[in-house]
């Protein structure tokens, strides 16, 4: 495929195509039966086009859904460039690329047959609860093919697979509550029924017998889903050379940003991380890039745009950012930014039942309602729904209501452990690894 | 740029043919083509996207609940695979667990005064330009403006094995404005926003006087505290208030929770849920409202309906399946995100009806208190009943006076407390904020919520 012969060479075009093929399958459950099931196949191009100008560039996109469009597509891509304003870059050469995994063959196989296998074993485990039942779910498995082509002669190519969940739990039978999970995964395995569901069970079972929490500044330690709502968008945005360009970043190398206990790493390489693969969202190879060592800030992360502008090199992060209107298999309608790949919290080297030991009076949090920190400013505010009340080092009582708050950058000051296990995770942000992470002094609003 | 293509005539020809095919006692099919542009800018760079998503979705109601079959692929070849995956499949006994649409045969546009097509690219940057240049000027303290423009015209139409043949075309178009103000090493911003089923008439919305409001809010947020945390009075603005009644009584009369048990209003049909100053609409037909539309996605025709009137509890929003499980009428609220989706039950406008009360009075009256201003965002909880609203900013009312500015706030609590503490609902004020809403975390469609003060008690945090 080869746009130069539809765009105006007079104007010395780059050009891009980027390119999803994905075949899904959805099962929406009711109870212990179908509710609904949805196929779809998916195919789409996004065509970014890059024009000299005498005082930098001008950037165009567009995206469809049909093959039979792409010529007029490009076209568009081409007209709005010569619009626009932006800085000169160059889209990525050739270069080798490492290997990665991201394929799980049972879902590449029969995505179909995958999903269905899933929510049966998930059924039959859940059926066997008394006081918790399934009201809703969805299983959903994706196998989706990338290729990314250039006017420099990049041509590449990735098979992805991903399995979607999302349950919600009915806990108890009079005045009942809610535990609603989804997780996302690029292999079973790393979501196995047999693993996962009893435990969103334990933790549907933990708020049984419940109470709102109290108003106070306290321990709290983040269950990894936590984690990865809290600061993939902040310390992503804040790593991002964007927000550096832009003089918003409060990441300066060198400067302490955390506890000594904490070490963060973008890893766009990590085995069936949620954002693994051997090029970024422009063909350029994905790699790890250190970010936080020791609670000391060290590298910002670049796309080809802000690496040119800023003198710097691309970390392999231009990516094109999943969101909650455009799914994985959807991103060929976003265009590239700067943004983390898998943000990778190196585990330390307690388990989570010895953190939870070492709390004299705290709270452990398992969910909430949409943590949405604010990026630039990085607060944030969220109704606890799933929580436990931790009392001389051990588990008590459920905690649901009230809000957890605070400022997701302050926070990295008040870490005081680390599990030492990490886990591929996902909420309503996307690409994290994290163990279980313990804060000091964190607020805690409640009705008392 | 998008366009009023109509390009949909043979493609709704070729779905009639194919819906008469499935073997089933219900089928439909619904074309979508979105077709948007957005323009961002900031001081880096300008953001410039096109996009055009067009895509089948065929349905039919089988043994097994519904079935799907969609694409992106809109060719005869693969509408006729899709076919003969759903013909494959059992019967459901849907003449017994659906309630059918009236047919109806339809062909209508939203209206607009400026239809972004007729508007040149270069003038919709020039002012995109102006208006990031003018917010620039407003105080040396800010360090950057995001002026960001949206306009799509979705082109839906539905047939369906009972005679419905219906097509709509639906503009959209927003304009928003974030400043951004740093000091002594405190960043914040403020921002504004307008939007709706509305032409490029709506940029006229984002005047001189609203930058220079938001290029204060944000200067004004530089020297703002974190509100104290823990039960406080609250007077909430009218777009907290359109996230308060969207998460409260729109998520939890979503009557497909209740046929999961996964709705703790379920039995309150008829009971009080919200104080007697407390009465809400969901309303698809509100002209120029974002959630605006002619007709849902199971074919049912927009409708006003009324879900709490005077605190009591009067009507769950339904599609064909919940209606006809809980005997009531089809209410148009039906919707799916795009043709890759399933569809759900989704709110379109809703909104509390206003009052009696002055804002002043409310604030004078209330002494001590927090005020909430300009939504970020909500989270509902329909089984537990709690819901989370952040609004952006807020202020301190200390002995009925608006003292200091607040950083963003969350407001949290069990919503029949929130809105059974209700104790006054301004006059004035009314307006209908646009946004989009997910169901949980994916399945976005477009939506207005709104209504005038109101003060009740919640959470802060």
């Amino acid at each position: 495929m080869n746009l130069a012969s539809v765009l105006d060479k007079a104007t010395k075009p780059q050009w891009e195509i980027y390119i999803q093929r994905s075949r899904r399958t959805d099962l929406q459950l009711r109870h212990s039966a179908m509710e609904a099931t949805i196929h779809h196949e998916n195919t789409g191009f996004g065509v970014r086009v890059i024009i000299p100008r005498s005082d930098g560039a001008g950037v165009g996109f567009a995206s469809c859904t049909s093959d039979k469009e792409l010529e007029e597509t490009a076209k568009r891509a081409h007209d709005l460039a010569k619009m626009n304003r932006s800085p000169y870059f160059e889209l990525p050469e050739k270069t080798r690329l490492p290997p990665t995994q991201t394929v799980d063959q049972r879902i590449w196989k029969d995505e179909n047959a995958a999903a269905r296998d899933y929510a049966e074993t998930a059924q039959a485990l859940i059926s066997e609860e008394k006081e918790v039942s399934l009201t809703f779910g969805k299983v959903r498995t994706y196998a989706v093919e990338t290729q990314i082509l250039n006017s420099r002669g990049v041509s590449r190519n990735s098979k992805g697979t991903y399995v979607y969940l999302e349950m919600t739990f009915r806990i108890g039978r009079s005045s009942p509550t809610e535990f609603w999970p989804n997780r996302y995964a690029r292999r079973i395995s790393d979501v196995a029924p047999t693993t996962i569901i009893p435990e969103w069970l334990d933790i549907a079972r933990s708020c049984l017998k419940r109470c709102p929490p109290k108003t106070k500044e306290t321990t709290v330690i983040f269950a990894p889903t936590i984690v990865c709502d809290t600061f993939v968008p902040t310390v992503g945005y804040h790593a991002g050379a964007e927000a550096v360009k832009q003089n918003l970043s409060q990441f300066q190398r060198g400067s302490k940003v955390g506890s000594e206990l904490l070490t963060i790493i973008d890893d766009g390489l990590y085995d069936y991380g949620l954002e693994t693969n051997s090029f970024d969202d422009e063909g350029y190879p994905q790699r790890r890039t250190r970010i936080v060592e020791k609670g000391v800030f060290q590298n910002h992360l670049y796309d080809q745009m802000y690496a040119q502008t800023m003198g710097s090199k691309p970390t392999g992060n231009g990516i094109r950012t999943k969101s909650m209107a455009a799914d994985v298999d959807e991103r060929y309608q976003m265009q590239p930014s700067t943004s983390p790949t898998n943000l990778s919290v190196k585990p330390g080297t307690e388990s989570v039942e010895s953190l939870i030991r070492d709390v004299k009076e705290g709270i452990l949090i398992h969910h909430a309602a949409w943590i949405d920190p604010d990026p630039i400013t990085t607060r944030f505010g969220s109704e606890i729904r799933n929580a436990q009340e931790i009392m001389n080092g051990e588990l008590g009582q459920g905690i649901v209501g009230g809000t957890l708050g605070g400022s997701a950058l302050e926070l990295l000051h008040k870490i005081t452990g680390i599990s030492n296990q990490a886990e591929i995770v996902s909420g309503s942000s996307f690409g994290c690894v994290s163990p279980y992470v313990r804060f000091d002094d964190v607020q805690i609003s409640g009705p008392t | 740029m998008p366009e009023d293509t109509r390009e949909s005539n043979g493609v709704i020809d070729d779905l009639q043919e194919s819906v008469k095919k499935i073997k089933l006692p219900y089928a439909d099919g619904l074309y979508d083509h979105q077709m948007s542009l957005t323009i961002q800018k900031n001081k880096d760079r300008e953001t410039i996207g096109s996009r055009s998503q067009k895509g089948i979705s065929l349905r039919g109601f089988a043994s097994e609940g519904w079935v799907y079959s969609n694409s992106t692929n809109i060719e005869t070849t693969s509408v006729r695979k899709m076919v003969n995956r759903l013909s494959k499949r059992k019967a459901g006994a849907a003449h017994d667990q659906l309630s059918m649409p009236r047919p109806v045969k339809v062909d209508k546009k939203v209206p607009v005064k400026k239809h972004p097509i007729d508007i040149p690219m270069e003038e919709k940057l020039q002012r995109i330009r102006d208006l990031f240049s003018l917010a620039m000027k407003m105080d040396s303290r800010i360090v950057d403006v995001r002026v960001s423009y949206y306009e799509t015209v979705m082109e839906r139409a539905l047939v369906s094995s009972v005679g419905t043949q219906a097509r709509q075309l639906v503009p959209r178009t927003r304009i928003s404005l974030t400043v951004i103000a740093k000091e002594a090493g405190v960043t914040d911003y403020d921002l504004a926003l307008f939007g709706g089923t509305t032409g490029y008439e709506v940029v006229d919305e984002l005047t001189e006087q609203v930058v220079k409001d938001t290029a204060q809010g944000a200067i004004e947020q530089l020297k703002a505290i974190s509100p104290p945390p823990g039960p406080h009075r609250v007077i909430l603005d009218p777009g907290v208030v359109g996230t308060v009644c969207h998460e409260s009584f729109g998520h939890g009369l979503e009557a497909d929770q209740a046929l999961r048990g996964r709705s703790y209003l379920k039995d309150m049909l008829g009971k009080r849920v919200a104080s007697e100053l407390v009465t809400m609409y969901e309303d698809p037909t509100v002209e120029g409202a974002h959630g605006s539309y002619f007709f849902d996605d199971d074919g049912a025709e927009a409708r006003k309906n009324t879900i709490v009137e005077n605190g009591i509890l009067v009507s769950f929003i339904h599609d064909m399946e919940t209606a006809a499980s809980m005997g009531s009428p089809l209410t148009g609220n039906s919707r799916t995100q795009n043709a890759s989706r399933r569809r759900f039950i989704r709110m379109s406008n809703t909104y509390a009806k206003s009052g009696d009360w002055k804002l002043e009075d409310m604030i004078k009256d209330m002494k001590n208190g927090i005020l909430m201003r300009r939504w970020l965002s909500g989270m509902e909880d329909p089984l537990g009943g709690g819901m989370q609203i952040v609004s952006k900013k807020g202020y301190l009312i200390e002995n009925g006076k608006k003292t200091k500015t607040l950083k963003s706030v969350t407001l949290t609590g069990r919503v029949l407390e929130v809105l059974g503490n209700v104790d006054a609902v301004s006059k004035e004020g009314f307006l209908i904020d646009s946004g989009n809403c997910g169901k949980g975390a994916e399945d976005y469609v477009p939506v207005g919520s709104g209504g005038t003060w109101w003060r009740t008690k919640g959470v802060i945090g």
